[in-house]
């Protein structure tokens, strides 16, 4: 084992690498557990007697005083501090209701399983009432005591860990799998005695010890913060105790808990190595990467399905270690109701036994020698000799470009297809009467306005006499409800007239919605997930395209050939004539789902004829302010694209190199948004 | 102890359409020989089904009259391999990368310390055993990949390419060092340097698109050569018609024209006569009509 451990080790660039995640680890996880008000909550713990009588003063104070800032406070304001009491309180009664809480629960359960809507015979949701009764019963003799646990429950919602252990496991099986055959080596070694299943063996040790090292280390540094911060509390009292867990279905103590919620994280980490190392043994180093996102990517997607079984046993839920202790959830598996937490380590102990001895299938029974592997559909090009459409097939097909680029594009429409913004009446009225005033302004337009406030009054005024009438009649009531459902069109309308009136010369009524749905705080989010997913597309591929000619040896016959730098100027156009193909793909199908939702109108308009682009120059038009966004994405591509040159120039392991884009760029724009 | 014994029995590889290997048959007894043929003549291919690392199509392997693909682990524990390329792990110093093998082959750590001692210094790597191997020159690492196949000391070598990348005095001493290894084991040596057998080889087998052309040793197929191989003097604007009288072999400067070898039934008619046929003389009466290189 500890030879093949050196093959990881002995790789300096993945140790530095390793180093820094660590090192970023402990500096994100501070600024995570230093961001929320535990330590202020911590004080108030010390004063768990006076905090009712804070709560009330506060409340008073908020309503009479005028100054909100108050330097004796721990938070420094009268409004925060509120809440901050609160929110203690709140941790407080959950511990001291907790007898009721379960009572409740048990009380639900039964009333579910008598009133007999699931059913009333032996299936599924009978069952798991049942069991639900069952295991509240036995959890409510617990005795929660009110102490502080902020450095537990820091612990419970941080998953950069987690992230940083699943990169360093998939560098780990690449290397061990991809790389050895890759390079050749395995030639060598498969002749050998122990060459074989003691190899193999030997190298799953070794992953094992990649994994769970550097994982012991990525948690062990957020415990060891969180107890330098916070402390962890009292890990002899019940896990009940803790805010978050009051409905764990377990009898554990704190301890238990923290031991067997990193028990069950190292588990998945090792599931998922053995998940990385078939892909490793099945594929080449830069198809394996692509891989592994389809799988997280699809992963993603089950993760959205209203089916409990498909949201908990994927790849990213299995690690949820949290959710396998807030609460009590049975999954069906055939009828029979199975508890969440032992569904997952079942499911992560069958995808490590199944990935282990699949890939030991593949490892063994494969044949090294890689110029025997012949592609079974190969796509011909044509003889030619045009160099830039040479550096295009090194890209798109010998780097698997062309299938992230599909991928991407899948990803996107699906993720958008069933896209929803604004659906309520409001916004039906607010849509028909900008499709009226849409343009410039007009008389015609201003009398449209002035018309139907005009029958809103009409109806207002109906309305209140049909109020002051003391009889009631079927008629009366139907009226009524007409009436209401129009005056719904008040605060559309009075919003309608305040953008109609604000217009100036020159500009346009716009219908706002579309355009809001792509620039305002939600949408600027939504774009920086995008840019994430086309920067990880980018770093998927263009690392191993640019290190092409090292690895092969063929850059000593450009060099000779005096052809160097041009190679390097193709392959720079060819990467950025992806990164447009990726911006498109990565942005466009978000703008159709808005477009087939909500149309883009007056695209010719003014842009300042919007009060979000009130700032933009006359001469702007929406659809230059569209295509300038995509510019600006398009940029912002370019950058990663050179990034990923310079990384893959300076790193001479592609592998390396790969892993460093995929933290940069997409971490780096994912950070944004946080 | 019986003697070591060989055995390919109609052994075939298919890759798709194209057959690499036709259905090869030959036996090896104890001692050396070359594999001798030209690009794509299906020796690399032969060797890899031989150490496992491809399976064969069609055919069988026996050692000692037991079927290798049956053996598994006893095979290989008898078998020392050194590929034709330079697979090696950059960031391993020569001794730790021996070490490593030795450890692949259960070797105990005695026994490791003394062989990698002893190799290193045969094989002239003692002064760069703390050298990452990344840092070695071509030369040094064929000969360090030579030291690991010959780790074990085992009973079968295979040596694909062993002295590529050598210098003259190195191809002599490994060519030497082969020779004097090779007492009661079977050395199988694929190469294209035929001067790299000539001497130390028991006999040759020659394959060619797949097929064992001929096996026999140096002494024979040289001797089927007799009267073949002729020195011809030429006038040098004479030489371009040279090939139409039989295959030149070699050309060098003699006096004022052009000494031509030539491997034909029939004398040319110019000033010849008969001379001693070398092995290479015979490699390019066997192969050399294949087309091209």
């Amino acid at each position: 084992m500890r030879w093949e451990l050196r093959k990881i080790w002995g790789n300096r660039v993945l140790m530095v690498l390793a180093l820094l995640l660590c090192l970023a680890n402990g500096w994100l996880f501070y600024d995570h557990a230093t961001a929320g008000n535990f330590a202020q909550m911590q004080v108030l713990y010390s004063r768990t007697q006076e905090l009712e009588e804070m709560e009330e003063a506060l409340s008073e104070r908020t309503m009479t005083d005028t100054e909100i800032y108050d330097d004796t406070l721990l938070t420094g304001d009268i409004y925060r501090e509120s809440r901050l009491v609160g929110d203690t309180l709140a941790r407080i009664r959950a511990v001291e209701e907790f007898p009721q809480t379960m009572a409740q629960l048990q009380a639900q359960a039964r009333a579910k399983l008598n009133t007999g809507l699931f059913g009333t015979g032996d299936n599924f949701e009978t069952r798991s009432l049942r069991l639900t009764g069952g295991v509240y019963e036995t959890v409510r003799q617990v005795q929660p005591q009110v102490c502080f646990f902020g450095g537990v429950e820091t612990l419970l919602d941080y998953r950069l860990a987690d992230v940083f252990g699943v990169l360093l496991a998939l560098a780990a099986a690449l290397v061990l799998f991809a790389q050895e055959r890759e390079s050749g080596t395995l030639c060598l070694l498969h002749p050998t005695l122990r060459g074989r299943e003691a190899l193999y063996r030997s190298k799953c040790l070794a992953l094992a010890a990649a994994v769970l090292l550097p994982a012991l280390v990525l948690y062990g540094t957020c415990l060891g913060i969180s107890a330098g911060l916070y402390g962890l509390g009292d890990w002899s009292l019940p896990v009940q105790s803790v805010y978050g867990l009051t409905a764990c279905p377990y009898l554990l103590s704190v301890g238990g808990f923290l031991a067997l919620f990193l028990a069950v994280k190292l588990l998945w980490l090792l599931a998922l190595a053995a998940v990385f190392a078939l892909l490793a043994n099945a594929l080449r180093s830069a198809a394996a990467l692509v891989g592994t996102a389809v799988l997280f990517g699809l992963s993603l997607g089950l993760g959205t399905l209203p089916f409990n079984l498909f949201r908990c046993l994927n790849l990213l839920g299995l690690g949820e270690s949290f959710q396998l202790f807030d609460g009590l959830l049975f999954l069906n598996f055939f009828g029979l109701p199975v508890a969440r937490l032992h569904a997952t380590l079942g499911m992560c102990l069958v995808l490590l036994a199944g990935g282990l001895a699949a890939s030991g299938v593949l490892f063994v029974r494969r044949s090294p020698v890689t110029a025997a592997r012949r592609a079974r559909f190969t796509l011909s090009l044509g003889r030619h000799v045009h160099p830039i459409r040479h550096e295009g097939y090194k890209l798109l097909l010998s780097n698997a470009a062309l299938g992230v680029l599909i991928l991407l594009l899948a990803v996107q429409v699906l993720a958008y297809r069933d896209f929803s913004g604004p659906q309520g009446i409001e916004e039906v009225y607010y849509r028909q009467y900008s499709t009226q005033l849409s343009g410039q302004p007009s008389a015609d337009k201003a009398a449209y306005l002035d018309q139907v406030e005009q029958q809103l009054e009409e109806a207002r005024e109906e309305m209140l006499q049909l109020l002051s009438q003391g009889e009631t009649s079927i008629w009366k009531t139907q009226r009524m409800a007409e009436l209401g459902q129009k005056l719904q069109a008040q605060l559309p309308l009075e919003k309608t007239r305040t953008q109609y009136e604000a217009l100036e010369p020159g500009q346009s009524y716009i219908y706002t919605t579309p355009y809001e749905l792509l620039y305002d705080a939600s949408g600027q989010a939504a774009n920086r997930i995008d840019l994430a997913k086309l920067l990880l597309s980018l770093s998927l591929c263009l690392p191993f395209f640019f290190s092409m000619e090292r690895e092969t040896g063929v850059g000593v016959l450009v060099e000779s050939a005096g052809a160097a730098g041009d190679v390097r100027r193709r392959k720079r156009l060819v990467a950025w004539l992806f990164a447009v193909a990726c911006t498109a793909a990565a942005f466009l199908p978000r703008m159709a789902a808005v477009y087939q939702t909500y149309g883009l109108p007056q695209l010719t308009a003014r842009a300042n004829s919007l009060a979000r682009f009130a700032a933009l120059p006359d001469l702007l038009p929406l659809w230059g302010v569209l295509a300038l966004t995509l510019v600006g994405w398009c940029v912002l591509a370019w950058v990663g694209c050179a990034v990923a040159e310079v990384v893959s120039a300076k790193v001479r392991f592609p592998l390396a190199a790969a892993l460093i884009c995929v933290l940069l760029l997409p971490g780096l724009s994912l950070l944004l948004t946080l | 102890m019986a003697e070591l014994e060989l055995r390919f029995e109609n052994v075939k590889k298919n890759y798709g359409d194209k057959q690499a290997l036709r259905g090869v048959s030959f036996t090896l007894k104890e001692g050396i020989y070359g594999l001798l043929g030209p690009n794509g003549a299906g020796k690399s291919t032969l060797l890899n089904i031989l150490t496992g690392n491809l399976p064969a199509t069609e055919g069988h392997i026996f050692l000692n009259g037991e079927d290798v693909g049956r053996m598994g682990r006893r095979f290989r524990a008898k078998l020392g391999y050194m590929p034709q390329q330079q697979t090696l792990y950059p960031g391993f110093t020569c001794e730790r990368f021996l070490y490593y093998m030795a450890s692949l082959r259960g070797m105990s750590k005695a026994r490791t310390k003394e062989r990698v001692g002893q190799l290193l210094g045969l094989l002239a790597l003692e002064e760069v055993r703390g050298k990452p191997t990344r840092a070695l020159s071509g030369g040094m690492k064929q000969r360090l990949l030579l030291a690991q196949a010959m780790l074990d000391d085992p009973d079968i070598l295979v040596l694909d390419e062993p002295t590529a990348g050598l210098d003259p005095r190195q191809r002599i001493v490994v060519r030497n060092l082969i020779a004097s290894v090779a007492l009661h084991k079977i050395v199988l040596l694929s190469t294209h340097v035929v001067p790299d057998v000539e001497y130390i080889a028991r006999e040759l087998v020659l394959i060619g698109d797949g097929t064992v052309v001929c096996q026999d040793t140096p002494q024979n197929l040289c001797g089927a050569m007799e009267g073949k191989v002729w020195d011809v003097e030429v006038e040098e604007q004479d030489l371009d018609q040279m090939g139409q009288y039989g295959l030149v072999s070699s050309l060098r400067r003699s006096g004022d024209g052009v000494a031509v070898r030539l491997i034909a039934d029939a004398p040319p008619p110019y000033p010849s006569h008969n001379v001693e046929p070398t092995l290479e003389d015979v490699y390019l009466h066997t192969f050399g009509d294949e087309g091209g290189l």
